[in-house]
């Protein structure tokens, strides 16, 4: 049990949960291009956005990934990604609910539609089990460590 | 319990990482040569393949653009092939217009399709010259906007996009 609560196994989880997002982003970042048609074959925003989206939205994940694994403003990190991870959710259950027929566009920008979005949905909900799990964490071990020190 | 100075703390935090995301995609976008168009995005101006495009003035349209028109319906799909092939399989929806036909099958094909309407090009495998052919004769002919898919119907079919028969 203790295990579980030790800051190595946190830092495994931080790790795997920001490598995620890093692993995601670099594709997108290389190849903006094809990740703007991944988002506008969701059909949720408007063109106009679709271009903005493309170029900011892999740093976000970049970025915070990084900050994540290494360690800095953990809670801030995994409430922006936790957040993220929350809306491609939401975008997917909407596509699958709308019954389009789309590429996830998260790890791979393949316009292909391949495997199922149950798989891809799943994943996220494991995910977002993750992240939060993390961010809960975080603010316990500040917290204990605050009660400590006073 | 969470505290909520801390959960403030947080909250800021995780805006100003935002903030700071979103300068560096901005300027990492303005700088990179390929960036795309922050406001100005659309599809057809989106994924071009630089293969093919030549300096003939046709430009060439990545396979996601297009699929992404197919799914829409914002684009007519020309397939520059002869007839036999067009039948054995191609682009669902697609019409054919086959490049060795075209003095004879254009009058048609201008009565039915407007000028300004997106239009595709396509025939099969890299080095045909079939579909610019073509695409170069429809733009001649007051056709505007008009793309060719490199390699058209072998990638389209591969990457498992509708076709018919």
């Amino acid at each position: 049990m203790r295990f579980f609560s030790g800051s190595f196994f946190l830092a495994l989880c931080r790790a795997v949960f920001g490598g995620a997002f890093v692993w995601a982003a670099w594709a997108k970042i290389i190849d903006p291009a094809s990740f703007a048609v991944a988002v506008a074959n969701y059909d949720l925003l408007p063109h106009g956005a679709v271009g903005f989206t493309a170029a900011v939205l892999p740093w976000i994940e970049m970025i915070c990934g990084v900050l994540l694994i290494i360690g800095i403003w953990v809670a801030g990190n995994a409430l922006v990604l936790n957040t993220l991870l929350l809306v491609f959710t939401g975008a997917l259950a909407m596509s699958m609910f709308r019954g389009l027929d789309i590429a996830c566009g998260c790890f791979s920008l393949d316009v292909q539609a391949s495997e199922s979005h149950w798989y891809y949905l799943l994943r996220d909900v494991a995910m977002l089990g993750l992240g939060f799990w993390i961010w809960t964490q975080t603010f316990r071990k500040n917290h204990g460590s605050a009660e400590k020190a006073s | 319990m969470i505290q909520r100075e801390e959960m403030l703390q947080t909250v800021w935090r995780a805006t100003l990482l935002v903030a700071l995301s979103v300068c560096v995609g901005i300027t990492f976008n303005t700088l990179r040569p390929k960036g795309v168009s922050l406001f100005g995005w659309q599809p057809e101006n989106a994924p071009t393949d630089t293969a093919g495009a030549g300096g003939d003035g046709i430009p060439s349209i990545g396979v996601d653009a297009a699929a992404l028109h197919h799914k829409n319906g914002t684009a007519l799909f020309v397939d520059a092939r002869p007839e036999a092939s067009f039948q054995k399989g191609h682009i669902q929806g697609a019409v054919n217009l086959p490049d060795a036909r075209f003095d004879e099958m254009f009058e048609s094909f201008f009565t039915a399709v407007e000028p300004d309407r997106l239009i595709i090009t396509y025939c099969d495998g890299p080095g045909c010259p079939l579909a610019r052919h073509l695409a170069e004769k429809l733009k001649e002919m007051g056709y505007n906007r008009v793309y060719h898919l490199v390699d058209g119907w072998g990638r389209w079919r591969d990457s498992g996009l509708p076709v018919e028969p």
